[in-house]
């Protein structure tokens, strides 16, 4: 029993050791990414026990996908086609594109992966926020023109809505946008220098059938929330006086605090600081 | 002698003989002299005064019975106590800087190994000794949980491996069938997430393909057969029973789902296919149950056997016939499976009498 035992807090102490070593490896060197984000892209995550039993808290790191242009309007969420992931990325990321379209013909339960591992690319406050406004903007005028032209034509809720959406796009919607993935952290940091403007996350990347068109999405990330320790967890709660503030909420409101958020060397993300937002 | 289980059969054997004697006695069948007699009480008491110092038999349907308590006391107690620990730190780890957190999760699991071993030196049933080693797995499980949460790693399958070996080394140092079962589950979703990703998959993924599980339950089915574990009370049983499940639970989701499968064919022919193993596999335990003689098997085998049938029936004739019908379908089923049960029993009577 005394070799056995002894083989247990051995197991415990190596788990531990490789655990923390690769912690220690993660925030050893300069970030990957440094970036500057707000409220708006970090908000207070809600807990995932039950409520006042979990006092952790984590920020939810909230993304988007700029749609290719003929796609239909999804507002707040991650979840379109993005227009850059067509099947000649799908191939590129590693995807089996041809056997999934043979397969897919004869047996439909029998098919390769349609998901990949990937490294994404999020940027921050860029070329695809921008397009992704005046995408909006545009769509909005089209319909109030369309409302001035045909006043029978019932679309005021249409026009009330992006009305809406638009605001919170200025105000609170976040501004990370996933417009890239790869599979080498080194050509992706040629690809994208700027480390204070583009974050590097791993993630997932899956395909999927409209018809006989072969699309990909963005599944998720795998680190979806960063961790707020004491003492900027105390910080937080003193800025946001307790009150956690959704994007999806009815009634916009302004970032409150700004964060600074590192991307270590196994594209592992921690806070370095957080401090008030003066707007 | 070696473990447990066997210290208490012959100890259950000794108290039916005793019995069995004082009625013999009592009808005249057997005449003893008083000293032989006296004998054969003085060699049992010596016997189970050994067993009881060693193994902490019980030697009275009474001690059994709260024997039984203890047990179901210690499992739920060990359960119980697992998800306090979780929900204590839940409730609290908010309030302590990284460094304390990460001092608390580490020591954790190492102070309660400790205190397992020293309980388990002071106390001869074993109880709470079995109950510290459940909380110091919980603990473990914990402290890779929450280490990955403060410093946001990316979760990795290896943690289960981890759990395993440490489920198995303390199930093994403290004779603990309930950790044997976590290790062998967290063992199994390990080898199984592990072939998921050699295929591509993502290893969170592991439940989409239900055949990568079927690796690790014929390993661990085959784990008895290879290494006796006769020091070790109820953990061939443990290993087999587990097997089963592993294997057939798949082979149920696979016979409903053929899109689960990595098999070139139609889903309907997949899903057709895996409910003829399912209904063969079954029939085939049941069978190697009876011939090696192990319960276990019998009644996995039964159950995953009806489990089938009546899955079966449900998808022929619930959409088409009234309910009535259907479940008076189901219950002439079972009359029809009691009667054939009592037939193989009696059948397996007569041979027992005809080789005695």
């Amino acid at each position: 029993m005394n070799k056995l035992l002894l083989a247990c807090a051995g197991l415990l102490v190596l788990a531990n050791v490789v655990v923390l070593s690769g912690v220690i490896y993660n925030r050893a060197d300069e970030p990957l990414n440094s970036l500057n984000l707000t409220e708006r892209e970090l908000p207070v995550q809600s807990v995932n026990v039950s409520n006042n039993e979990n006092s952790g808290m984590h920020l939810k790191l909230r993304w988007l996908v700029l749609q290719g242009p003929d796609e239909p309007r999804r507002f707040y969420s991650g979840y379109g086609n993005p227009g850059w992931l067509d099947e000649r990325k799908l191939v590129e990321l590693g995807l089996d594109v041809d056997k999934l379209k043979q397969t897919r013909q004869k047996y439909p339960a029998f098919s390769p992966p349609k998901t990949v591992e990937v490294i994404l690319v999020l940027e921050y406050q860029g070329e695809a926020y921008r397009q992704d406004v005046a995408r909006t903007e545009r769509a909005l005028k089209k319909l109030q023109q369309q409302e001035k032209s045909m006043p029978d034509l019932d679309i005021g809720k249409k026009i009330q809505s992006y009305t809406k959406q638009l605001q919170r796009m200025k105000l609170s919607q976040s501004r990370l946008y996933v417009i890239d993935a790869g599979q080498h952290v080194v050509s992706l940091q040629q690809k994208y220098p700027d480390r204070h403007k583009y974050l590097f996350a791993r993630g997932e990347i899956s395909a999927g059938w409209k018809k006989d068109h072969l699309y990909g999405h963005v599944r998720r990330l795998y680190i979806p929330q960063v961790h707020v320790p004491l003492p900027d967890s105390q910080q937080l709660v003193d800025i946001t006086k307790g009150k956690k503030y959704y994007s999806y909420g009815a009634k916009p409101i302004a970032p409150r605090y700004r964060v600074k958020l590192n991307i270590g060397l196994r594209l592992e993300p921690w806070i370095e600081t957080i401090a008030a937002q003066s707007n | 002698m070696d473990n447990k289980q066997n210290a208490q059969q012959r100890a259950d054997q000794i108290k039916a003989f005793h019995e069995e004697l004082k009625a013999l006695l009592a009808a005249h069948v057997l005449l003893l002299e008083e000293d032989q007699r006296k004998a054969i009480v003085s060699y049992h008491d010596n016997l189970l005064k050994k067993l009881t110092h060693r193994f902490d038999v019980d030697t009275s349907t009474h001690q059994k019975q709260l024997s039984m308590g203890m047990k179901i006391a210690s499992f739920i107690g060990a359960l119980a106590l697992a998800a306090s620990v979780f929900f204590l730190f839940y409730q609290f780890w908010g309030y302590f800087t990284t460094p304390v957190q990460v001092s608390l999760l580490v020591s954790a699991p190492l102070l309660t190994l400790g205190l397992t071993w020293v309980v388990s030196q002071r106390e001869t049933t074993g109880y709470f000794a079995k109950l510290l080693s459940m909380l110091s797995f919980a603990c473990f499980v914990l402290n890779l949980v929450m280490l990955g949460q403060i410093f946001n790693i990316t979760s990795s399958d290896k943690a289960l491996l981890a759990w395993a070996v440490y489920g198995f080394l303390l199930a093994y140092a403290f004779d603990v069938r309930l950790l044997l079962a976590m290790a062998i589950l967290a063992l199994a979703g390990f080898i199984a997430a592990r072939v998921g990703t050699w295929s591509g998959m993502y290893w969170l993924y592991v439940g989409e393909r239900p055949e990568n599980f079927f690796l690790p339950a014929i390993s661990i089915f085959y784990v008895p057969l290879a290494w006796r574990q006769a020091r070790y009370s109820g953990f061939n049983p443990i290993y087999r029973v587990f097997g089963c499940l592993l294997f057939f639970f798949p082979v149920l989701i696979l016979s409903n789902w053929g899109y689960g499968s990595f098999l070139p064919w139609d889903t309907d022919i997949i899903e057709g296919f895996y409910q003829l193993v399912g209904f063969v596999g079954s029939a085939g335990l049941i069978a190697l149950g009876i011939r090696r003689q192990w319960n276990e098997v019998v009644n996995t085998g039964n159950a995953f056997f009806v489990l089938f049938l009546y899955t079966k029936f449900f998808d022929w004739w619930w959409e088409i016939m009234p309910r009535y019908l259907f479940f008076l379908v189901i219950a002439l089923t079972s009359l029809l499976l009691l009667f054939i049960y009592k037939r193989v029993r009696l059948h397996n009577q007569l041979q027992e009498g005809g080789n005695e």
